[in-house]
């Protein structure tokens, strides 16, 4: 009998359905909120939970048509439990109890991050010591994983994450919500001409993006003061360049360390063209694969829930019914789904 | 013919399945903030205990607001997807609607927070006054000049008694009266503020 996963995701602005069969994605469909979001330059959470209750009927009922699949032939149902919105968590988590319940179908709490980590298993198979990058809007951390399942956060931020400091910079200098793309396009044309400060630049694996945020909001209020102008694509360019560069320099320094063999990207940021370019570039003749994610697979998705999902199947962690969300919850911790 | 009757709308969480017009079981308690875990599990009880299976389910009805915003979300989830994967059609009715007196007109009031309550006004299965949100001294206002009408809902916020009623059996005898949501994939909650 075929192995038929359905995944639901809705943590944060994509309200997504996808279907794993036998490993390959059938069905993935995804709703996106940003132009809405894009309006108030930033994910806002109510907003985001309306959406979701509106499309999610929507959603599910274009998977099952588009797989062709009924639910009765499922066989588990997977859901992003954490991290992300609570209000737009909870959309998600309901409907897959939903059909959990009427169709008597195991229900898998899954991890978004790690959900992220797995998408590259549609680009080749995982191989360990593994080093992930786990670069988003809401997350960064690096995560070693010495087998499958086995995530172990060696570093994070203690502060913002990259992809809501790349917003928050994007905003000062004028550029549209996401701040990723537009300050990626004109980095290209830009120099690094700004010196910036580089926090965190120490032995750990932690990060830190407020003070950067903070000294280059400072430093375009300051210029602006003293009428001068600041030259955007320059300083697209060394803000990428330091912040990427921040990502870059830790994660090469994990890959020696923990003698990793393969190293994916994961998250919203994992779009980031420098970023693509560089963990590619420097780990050339290393010996090191590196995996980059389709572009489709850097925003949210229900495909890599699914994915993930399918080999949680195998591995039987199926959750109560009795189930809820939890926005915090942690990765080395996705076995454990106690409210 | 079996219907699925839902609504968490506020405080509560209220689960019941109605046979033919008449509510057969019910499961109802205060559940604040917990009935993102509780809603599918008093479901499945009360399904098991009554030897439904999902193909036994003719129809759901479901408080659709206003309330509060996650509550409301929650039930109309379940609902919504029941009526997509079971293909069976959806009836929504007021959160307000659903707290009124059996035999007397009703001033159905949930707090709103901030000051302000969602306030309807009923009489058997007319309605008098559509939803809308009060300021809380407006509403007292209101309750004064019709003494006639009897309070419904949780009032505390308001300081005075509020009657409480079987929300389930009013969705039980309103249900001829709803409205079926003939696009039952993209209803929305009732929010009334933005």
């Amino acid at each position: 009998m075929a192995k038929i996963i359905l995944g639901i995701e809705s943590s944060c602005d994509e309200t997504a359905v996808a279907i794993v069969k036998d490993e390959e994605l059938i069905a993935n469909v995804v709703s996106t909120q940003i132009d809405v979001h894009t309006k108030y330059g930033g994910v806002m959470p109510e907003i985001a939970s309306r959406l979701h209750a509106e499309n999610i009927s929507i959603v599910l009922k274009e998977t099952l048509d588009t797989a062709n699949i009924k639910i009765e032939d499922v066989s588990a149902i997977a859901v992003t439990r954490g991290p992300g919105l609570i209000g737009a968590l909870h959309v998600g988590i309901q409907a897959a109890k939903t059909l959990a319940l009427l169709y008597d179908k195991p229900l898998i709490p899954v991890h978004h991050l790690a959900g992220h980590i797995y998408a590259n298993e549609f680009v080749k198979p995982l191989m360990f010591p593994l080093l992930a990058i786990v670069v988003s809007g809401g997350n960064t951390e690096l995560v070693i994983m010495e087998d499958h399942l086995h995530f172990n956060i060696i570093g994070e931020t203690k502060d913002d994450a990259i992809g809501e400091c790349y917003d928050k910079v994007a905003r000062v200098m004028g550029l549209p919500y996401p701040g990723g793309i537009p300050i990626d396009k004109l980095a290209k044309t830009g120099k690094h001409t700004y010196k910036l400060p580089q926090p965190l630049h120490d032995k750990s694996y932690d990060f830190s993006y407020s003070g950067l945020k903070t000294s280059i909001i400072n430093m375009v209020h300051n210029m602006e003061q003293k009428g001068e102008s600041i030259n955007v694509p320059d300083l697209c360019c060394s803000f990428q360049e330091t912040a990427i560069g921040m990502i870059l320099e830790k994660s090469l320094r994990a890959v020696k360390e923990f003698k990793a063999k393969q190293v994916v990207l994961a998250g919203g940021v994992s779009a980031n063209s420098y970023l693509r370019a560089q963990i590619q570039e420097r780990l050339k003749d290393t010996g090191i694969d590196v995996v980059i994610p389709p572009m489709w697979c850097c925003t949210d998705n229900a495909a890599m829930i699914a994915k993930l999902g399918s080999r949680l199947y195998d591995e039987k962690l199926f959750a109560p019914l009795s189930i809820s969300v939890d926005p915090s919850w942690k990765i080395d911790d996705f076995r454990n789904f106690n409210n | 013919m079996i219907s699925i009757l839902l609504d968490s709308s506020d405080k509560f969480l209220a689960v019941g399945i109605a046979k033919d017009g008449v509510l057969i079981d019910s499961i109802q308690y205060e559940a604040w903030q917990r009935q993102s875990e509780m809603m599918i599990t008093e479901l499945e009880s009360i399904i098991k205990r009554n030897n439904i299976n999902r193909f036994d389910i003719t129809n759901v009805v479901c408080g659709i607001g206003p309330g509060s915003y996650t509550g409301v979300r929650i039930s109309l989830t379940i609902a919504k997807v029941m009526a997509m994967a079971l293909s069976i059609p959806l009836f929504t009715v007021s959160s307000l609607r659903i707290l009124k007196d059996n035999n007397n007109p009703s001033i159905c009031v949930i707090n709103a927070r901030s000051g302000r309550s969602y306030v309807g006004v009923f009489e058997n299965e007319k309605i008098v006054l559509s939803d809308k949100i009060m300021k809380n001294d407006e509403l007292l206002y209101f309750i004064k000049a019709h003494p006639s009408y009897v309070v419904c809902g949780d009032t505390k916020h308001l300081d005075i008694d509020g009657k409480v009623s079987n929300v389930l059996e009013q969705m039980t005898s309103l249900l001829p009266y709803l409205k079926e949501e003939k696009n039952h994939l993209g209803v929305t909650p009732i929010y009334m503020k933005d």
